[in-house]
């Protein structure tokens, strides 16, 4: 008889290999993550974030450049802002995610929202790069 | 990380290639969308329509010009518009 943890990720006892090779009685739950299925754009989504996340990490990297080595820096605040702005758009983009209407057709080039945020993601990313060089 | 950098002129010199990067958001968001289906655009309504004009305009003027009133005046405003749709998006989400 399958627990309710099992049920839940719908492996039945006789699906369960690692139980026949190693039969180890566990007789609670041992985690809490749900493990219903992903939809394909949440699964590429992450990709997007990847993206999103080596812009973002640039501008960190320039801001800690900034600090550590203030010495030879002369700083100007434009350019503090921008940099606060560029940081700031990532996390938008990123919040934007959660916005999209998904439309799930899984060969990734035919999801429009998938692409359409990568090539965003990516404009992004680069631009973040340019900007601190 | 040794070397002297000033800002000022790092930001000026370029200005013209980020804000390009950056201007491209706008159209790039107008196709896709026009790619999607043309009632999908239609319902975005005029907002959609007005605040891509502006923000591709301002970004194009930025790039285009090294008038550092201008850059002073659109830093803020870029800051403001930044937040404002960050705390919009962030309210949808809960």
């Amino acid at each position: 008889m399958p627990s309710a943890f099992d049920a839940a990720r719908a492996i039945t006892t006789k699906r369960r290999a690692s139980a026949r090779l190693f039969p180890l009685p566990i007789k609670h739950q041992t985690s809490y993550i749900k493990h219903g299925p992903m939809d394909p754009f949440s699964y590429l989504s992450v990709l997007i974030s990847i993206i999103l996340a080596l812009g973002m990490t640039r501008v960190l990297a320039g801001v800690g450049e900034m600090l550590q080595a203030r010495s030879r820096r002369r700083l100007y605040w434009v350019h503090a802002v921008e940099s606060v702005f560029v940081f700031g758009s990532g996390i938008v983009d990123f919040l934007s995610l959660a916005q999209s209407a998904a439309l799930d057709i899984f060969p990734f080039y035919l999801c429009p929202d998938f692409t359409h945020h990568l090539v965003l993601g990516l404009d992004r990313s680069l631009s973040a790069r340019v900007f601190f060089g | 990380m040794d070397e002297f950098v000033n800002y000022k002129t790092h930001y000026f010199s370029n200005h013209r290639a980020f804000f390009v990067l950056f201007a491209l958001y706008s159209p790039v968001d107008f196709v896709d969308t026009l790619l999607k289906d043309l009632p999908h655009l239609v319902a975005l309504g005029p907002l959609y329509f007005i605040s891509s004009i502006l923000f591709f305009a301002g970004l194009l003027t930025a790039a285009i010009t090294p008038n550092e009133r201008y850059h002073r005046c659109y830093a803020i405003f870029f800051l403001m518009q930044t937040t404002l749709i960050s705390f919009i998006l962030f309210r949808t989400l809960i």
